[in-house]
């Protein structure tokens, strides 16, 4: 029963190794994230490149009838002759977003658009999060050579045409290109574009092979880490569930469990101190009850059992086996009564049903339950008066606030001189509903008054009441964030008083 | 055969013990708490007092002790209903002569009702039949139930001095609690742990008189036993 619980899998240890791990390869995944990225762009980038390139050739040897209707943004680029064939191709390269340009045979550039930077934010992150510090315009021109000798531009010549990326260890940049020979006006020309991309991370991704070989020799010291990180951590929680544990097996389990580390455990430790406490005193709180409940059964049985004596005697006459019978009836009505009430009280002090709550006017309940006391027979020569004018809504459960008028005033009528008076108050103030209910009885000594509340107290005799109805009140009233009050001069009768919160603001 | 004087707040209980005891033969007063039976008593006549524990305004506790403080020696039996109770109701303070856990057993209630009064009459007989019994400073006069040391009458309830008297029939000789129980009532139904009680308040009052005075002796493990003369 109190064997340690199976480990699961995502245990604080496992989570440690994980963190560890993650930690050391860090480097090495965030390389092999970049590539895998690196490699997307760059095909889409050839692509754009080879798409620009096509529609370049076509605007080199678009017809000059075209060139009449210029849109606005040639006018604004070119100027004189050459406005024309400018615009067109330098159209294409805005338009994508890259670096076209266009050679004579000699490699001469005849025309030079660049538009290049960057044609979404994928090509662009590495210089605006990692700010790489090179120019995307710029650069490639530096890190490639003249573009008369590129390799591209000498094939282009030589067989036509040519494309390709080049993204060598030693460049910052990731470079695509497209180039074609063509002819304008019966002229060879190169078309060349261009789309370029930065690259963050030169530096690790040419280190790659290194650092993975460092991230080996790094691994089992992490793991040491993580095993030495995780036991730190897990040993003393450990430690403090295995002292929960072995709680269970105490028959009264006492608050002093030990903080096993001076940190986050200490105030675990603490906290469970806490509970165990309270489940403590909660249980003694049931001890007593039960305690004094037995006790309160013995008088009844006791009394049973006398009679079930008497009547086994050979001489039982017929005056006597009816006394007996009578006796026999009151014992066991007064057993039921005891176990009635306290069950009711048991449930009391367990808290009130959650679905029972409403709001509830108690000076209406308090005006019916008064008249059912008027038509009682056993108080027919008492008066019940009762000031309730106003009504008296809270939030409460109706069937528990009855219980408590009940039980107020069969108290106060008990207790009552003969042909006296109880008198019922209903007062509504600001944030709380109070009731009163006095009697002109002989009051209660200021020693006894604060115990009237407590259960199994009565002055009282046994036949007038179980001992439990006062205590059933005050659990009630306490159960509804109220509290129970008694004033009294002896003498002068006695005045219980229940003041219930009745905030403005919780009410309809 | 004697007045009963029964106190409990249940009057169901007093009605159909009333019963019991006026069949056994006996004249039986009620009276439903503490404070009336207290007025019962100083009425008078009254030979014997049973009385429960639980009751409001004055318990049998208080009502045992009062009765103690004002010297009455009369022979009270409490009905208890807690096992806490029992202590306190042998214990010295309250100087009970018997007690019975409710619920209890009629017959049981009317025999020690019986053993006790047995030897309560005894303390009133006239006939001087026994002689006065000495053991060095100690003088057990039994057809007066009465108790001297080194001169000095001390006050002893009877159970009290039934067990001296046991004690002192030979001295030096050790009495289990069970002997002493069954000498002393002629049964074993509780606890031997009342006699324990009963030796506690017997000590005590021989301290009153002579605070050197070791009379019984504990055996560990045996019982009780008088000390020699000295």
């Amino acid at each position: 029963m109190s064997r340690s619980p199976r480990l699961p899998r995502w245990s604080l240890r496992f989570n440690v190794a994980l963190l560890v791990l993650a930690v050391v390869a860090a480097p090495l995944l965030l390389v092999a994230a970049w590539l895998r990225m690196e490699r997307q762009f760059e095909s889409a980038m050839q692509q754009n490149a080879s798409f620009t390139l096509v529609e370049a050739v076509k605007a080199l040897n678009e017809p000059p009838a075209l060139e009449a209707a210029p849109t606005a943004t040639a006018t604004s680029f070119g100027s004189g002759a050459s406005a024309s064939l400018e615009s067109a191709v330098a159209r294409v390269a805005r338009l994508h977003r890259v670096r076209v340009r266009v050679l004579d045979a000699a490699g001469r550039v005849l025309e030079d658009d660049d538009f290049d930077w960057g044609r979404d934010l994928s090509e662009r992150a590495g210089g605006v999060v990692l700010r790489s510090g090179v120019h995307a315009r710029v650069a490639p021109d530096d890190l490639r050579g003249v573009i008369s000798e590129r390799a591209e531009v000498r094939q282009a010549l030589a067989q036509g045409g040519a494309e390709g990326c080049e993204d060598s260890a030693e460049t910052s940049m990731v470079v695509c290109y497209a180039a074609r020979a063509t002819r304008q006006a019966g002229a060879l020309r190169v078309v060349h574009v261009q789309d370029t991309a930065e690259r963050p991370l030169p530096l690790l991704y040419a280190l790659r092979f290194q650092l993975g070989r460092l991230t080996l020799v790094i691994l089992p010291f992490a793991l040491l880490l993580s095993f030495w990180v995780g036991k730190r951590l897990v040993g003393p929680l450990e430690a403090l569930r295995d002292q929960v544990l072995s709680k269970v097996r105490e028959q009264r389990p006492r608050a002093d469990l030990q903080a096993p580390a001076s940190n986050e455990t200490e105030q675990l430790a603490q906290a469970f101190n806490t509970l165990l406490e309270r489940l403590e005193e909660r249980r003694n709180a049931n001890e007593a009850f039960v305690a004094d409940l037995v006790h309160e059964f013995k008088n009844p049985v006791a009394t049973i059992r006398a009679c079930g004596e008497s009547l086994a005697s050979s001489d039982v006459t017929p005056e006597r086996a009816q006394r007996l019978a009578r006796l026999l009836h009151e014992s066991s009505t007064r057993l039921d009564a005891l176990v009635s009430q306290f069950l009711e009280l048991a449930r009391a002090e367990a808290g009130l049903r959650e679905e029972a709550w409403a709001t509830v006017d108690l000076a209406e309940l308090a005006r019916a339950r008064v008249a059912r006391a008027r038509a009682d027979e056993r108080w027919k020569d008492l008066r019940f008066e009762l000031q309730a004018a106003t009504p008296a809504p809270l939030r409460g459960v109706a069937e528990g606030l009855e219980t408590v008028l009940d039980n107020l005033l069969v108290n106060a009528a008990s207790f009552a001189r003969p042909g006296g008076q109880v008198t019922v108050v209903v007062e509504a103030a600001d944030g709380h509903v109070e009731l009163r209910v006095s009697d002109d009885g002989p009051g209660i000594p200021a020693e006894e008054a604060s115990r009237v509340f407590e259960r199994f107290y009565t002055t009282r005799r046994h036949d007038k009441g179980t001992g439990l109805g006062l205590a059933l009140v005050r659990a009630i009233v306490e159960a509804h964030g109220g509290h129970v009050a008694v004033a009294s001069e002896p003498g002068q009768g006695a005045t219980l008083k229940a003041r219930f919160p009745a905030p403005a603001s919780s009410l309809p | 055969m004697a007045r009963l004087l029964l106190i409990d707040d249940d009057p169901s209980l007093l009605e159909v013990l009333t019963l019991a005891f006026e069949d056994a033969g006996h004249t039986v007063a009620t009276a439903p708490d503490g404070a009336a039976g207290l007025r019962a008593l100083d009425a008078g006549g009254v030979e014997l007092v049973i009385s429960d524990v639980n009751m409001p305004l004055v318990d049998g506790f208080a009502l045992c002790r009062k009765l103690r403080q004002g010297g009455s020696t009369l022979p009270l039996i409490l009905l208890t209903s807690r096992d806490s109770d029992i202590d306190e109701a042998l214990g010295l303070d309250v100087g009970a002569d018997d007690y019975v856990s409710k619920p209890f057993s009629t017959r049981v209630l009317l025999s020690r009702v019986t053993a006790l009064l047995r030897r309560s009459e005894l303390r009133r007989g006239s006939k001087a039949t026994e002689p006065t019994l000495s053991v060095g400073r100690l003088e057990l006069l039994p057809e007066r139930v009465e108790l001297r040391y080194a001169g000095t009458p001390i006050e002893v309830t009877v159970t009290e001095f039934r067990l001296l008297e046991c004690l002192a029939s030979r001295p030096g000789v050790v009495f289990s609690r069970e002997r002493l129980l069954e000498l002393l009532r002629g049964d074993t139904v509780v606890e031997p742990r009342i006699v324990d009680t009963y030796v506690r308040r017997l000590r005590r009052k021989f301290e009153q008189v002579d605070p050197a005075a070791d009379v019984i002796e504990t055996v560990i493990g045996a019982g009780y036993r008088l000390r020699g003369a000295r």
